[in-house]
């Protein structure tokens, strides 16, 4: 079975901060976001909180509450350094490290390695987590260990205890996960006093919980905390660092070039620039965006992203030749013969390609053993082919939404392949007995006007479907009668009606423009 | 409790007949026309698909920009909105075009390309020698609607099976039009033509 152990460093910048002063060591100390006197508090210690000190204060009350508190805080640029170290140095201790910031768990900051094999090498897992304790301790920075099966299983055990510890199986895990108290996951402290009123302190007792409308109760982080607990997604729940600012290339044409090959050639070229750059700053590329200045009229614009942030020069190519191919095809109007050459979509003087580059996430399937056959990560990169060559927005999820018209009751949402492959998963309904399904026109479409009485031999779509048998309704729909008279309000009778063919449609009678239109058909 | 599908005029195992399981490595096309059951024939198998998605991997529906289906059926026959991949595209060719990338990433193991009301030249055609080779190497199901009838020539010499779905009140009848059946691993006796198995549906709410 494949081990995972979390490293958690609590309050990473306070730590920072007392190595860089030793004299803070055994006095009040408190890490605040930002200079300002009205900044909050977001780590205190121990002797801090003893006098009173406590995280979400502003430091103008913390200092009032503690006089002697040391206070001060530090850039994200030098937190991020400090975890690139800590990342750098853990790799000597396994050949695979996650950095990732569990979302709910406030300023937590934590690694995933691989910990499977290892005990061959350091005699069992205890000594292996033991030993890398005591090195990080040697560096100035205290860690809690706990090696187990799932990522959030040992990040919770990490946080229950200040050491290192191993589970020796999954239900161990999930039991010490189940006990974990609340508390030590840094949720805002108004939400915690809210939970232990309803005698909420452990991750048990928020499960039992219903996830509906736990946000809106207790916030985002409460619901958070609710995800990565209920063991949803417990690969993707965990936030990848943020972005960091686009980097350039260019390069200009004279005289002006219209070639696609070579235009693509000219693309790898600066592409392989800007991946020299990202790698100069242990980056990955996010996003590429791109810009082909024509000699007349506005750039080509466009952008490609792959499923995950990467260096690899061959599958970012790939993507950016079929969005740049479909693009031009665009530009110049379409295939002109039988072998589909695209036309020239004419000449151009600048190309730009622009990346924004963000850290490198171990991609978290990687983590249990390499490639399965159905490998997520692989359809990721399929959906981010798809998006590529035919272009944004033809990836989405449907959402279910409240609404009367029934065009009002789900969206179309577009969404990153990656999220798309990690949704969260539901539980099942209706299993035994399925329901017929309704196609529904992105346009109702009109249909011939239908003349008084029935049965009227309706011909609603042709003669081969026949007239109109039965009529089932109608359901009244009617909206916007609040808005002000000129605002234009909403009346429509649906039925569902059967041809003499079988077909049965659903159709609706506008009382407004006294005109049916057919919104869809039962399939 | 009552069998899913009951059995028809055919001596083989109702339960497997519009079963994943039995789809598996193939290209199969299910059409209809007029009282039609194409849409929910193929919702019920990404609804099972999805309850086995530990064991067949992931579920995709690659629809047109023209019409879709409802959203709220979906969810009442058991469909997880959120673990369903959906790509909506405009041309039939680049629907088939999606559908093999999603077969050449091997994680799929059900992709329903829905190309029902498109024209009768498309999909190009090209393209689906391919599809027909990928489903059979990731032992995957590709499942493309169409609407015709039953006696209208699949869409595709390279077909392996096709059924037919028509409604008859709340059960939705599939006929056996064409199984090529496979050898190999993915060993598997055709059903013979004409086969018939019936399945009681839901009505829609406010259908009755």
């Amino acid at each position: 079975m494949n081990r995972l152990a979390c490293v958690d460093v609590p309050a990473l910048p306070l730590q920072i901060l007392l190595r860089r002063h030793p004299g803070w060591r055994g006095q009040p100390a408190a890490f605040v976001a930002d200079d300002r006197v009205q900044a909050r508090v977001r780590f205190v210690n121990r002797e801090a909180r003893r006098r009173g000190v406590r995280r979400g204060m502003k430091q103008v009350a913390a200092v009032a509450c503690c006089p002697d508190l040391r206070i001060g805080h530090l850039p994200p640029s030098e937190i991020g350094e400090e975890v690139g170290r800590l990342a750098e140095r853990l790799h000597r201790w396994s050949p695979q490290v996650e950095t990732a910031r569990p979302e709910g768990c406030g300023g937590a900051y934590a690694f995933w390695l691989r910990a499977s094999g290892l005990s061959t090498l350091f005699g069992s897992l205890s000594c292996w987590s033991v030993a890398l304790r005591e090195d990080l301790k040697q560096r100035g920075m205290l860690v809690s260990v706990t090696v187990g099966f799932t990522r959030f299983g040992a990040f919770a055990g990490a946080r229950s205890i200040f050491g290192q510890q191993v589970f020796p199986d999954p239900a161990s895990e999930k039991r010490s996960t189940a006990a974990a108290p609340l508390r030590r996951f840094e949720l805002p402290e108004k939400v915690l006093a809210a939970l232990e009123k309803l005698g909420i302190r452990t991750l048990q007792d928020l499960l039992r919980l219903s996830a509906r409308g736990l946000g809106r109760r207790f916030g985002p982080e409460a619901a958070a905390l609710y995800r990565l607990a209920s063991g949803e997604n417990d690969a993707v729940a965990f936030r990848a660092a943020p972005p960091e600012t686009p980097f350039e290339q260019r390069v200009d044409f004279e005289p002006a070039e219209r070639d696609r090959e070579r235009l693509l050639r000219h693309g790898q070229e600066l592409l392989g620039r800007l991946l020299d750059q990202l790698r100069e700053r242990a980056l990955a590329l996010v996003e590429l965006t791109y810009e082909l200045h024509p000699e007349s009229g506005g750039p080509l614009t466009g952008e490609v992203r792959p499923a995950l942030p990467t260096t690899d020069v061959g599958r970012l190519l790939a993507l950016l030749r079929l969005r740049l191919e479909a693009d031009l095809r665009a530009a110049g109007g379409g295939p002109t013969n039988r072998f589909r050459e695209p036309r020239p979509a004419g000449r151009f003087t600048v190309f730009i390609l622009r990346a924004r580059g963000g850290r490198q996430v171990t991609e978290p399937t990687d983590l249990f053993g390499g490639a399965s056959p159905r490998d997520p990560k692989k359809a990721s990169e399929a959906l981010a082919r798809i998006q590529a060559e035919f272009g944004e927005g033809e990836l989405v999820r449907l959402e279910i939404r409240e609404g009367h018209l029934p065009r009002s009751r789900y969206r179309c949402r577009p969404i990153q392949p990656r999220k798309a492959v990690g949704g969260r998963r539901a539980s099942f309904i209706g299993a035994d007995r399925p329901t017929m399904v309704r196609r529904i026109y992105d346009q109702p479409l009109a249909l011939p006007h239908r003349s008084g009485g029935e049965p009227d031999g309706w011909l609603l779509r042709g003669i081969e479907h026949g007239p109109v048998e039965t009529f089932t309704g109608p359901y009244r729909i009617a909206g916007g009668w609040w808005r002000s008279p000129s605002g234009r309000s909403l009346s429509r009778d649906y039925f569902f009606v059967r041809l003499r063919r079988g077909d049965v449609c659903w159709v609706f009678f506008d009382r407004e423009r006294r005109s049916w239109f057919l919104e869809g058909r039962v399939e | 409790m009552s069998r899913p599908f009951e059995q028809g005029v055919s001596g083989a195992s109702a339960l497997s007949a519009c079963r994943l399981s039995r789809f598996a490595g193939s290209l199969v096309e299910i059409s209809g026309s007029g009282a039609s059951g194409t849409l929910s024939t193929a919702m019920a198998l990404v609804a099972e698909a999805q309850r086995r998605e530990g064991e067949v991997g992931l579920t995709a529906w690659v629809a047109s920009t023209r019409s879709l289906f409802f959203p709220p059926d979906a969810v009442r026959t058991g469909v997880c909105l959120d673990r369903l991949i959906l790509l909506r595209l405009s041309a039939p060719a680049a629907q088939i075009g999606a559908a093999t990338r999603l077969m050449q990433s091997g994680a799929f193991g059900l992709v329903v390309v829905d190309l029902a009301g498109a024209p009768r030249s498309a999909p190009a055609l090209a393209g689906v020698s391919r599809l027909a080779g990928l489903t059979r190497r990731h032992r995957s199901a590709l499942v493309v609607l169409t609407e015709k009838t039953a006696a209208a020539p699949s869409f595709d010499p390279r077909v392996m099976q096709r059924i037919d779905a028509s409604r008859r009140g709340n059960r939705i009848v599939v006929t056996v039009v064409k199984d090529k059946g496979a050898a190999g691993a993915l060993r598997r006796r055709p059903l013979p033509p004409g086969s018939r198995f019936g399945r009681e549906y839901r009505e829609p709410a406010g259908m009755c």
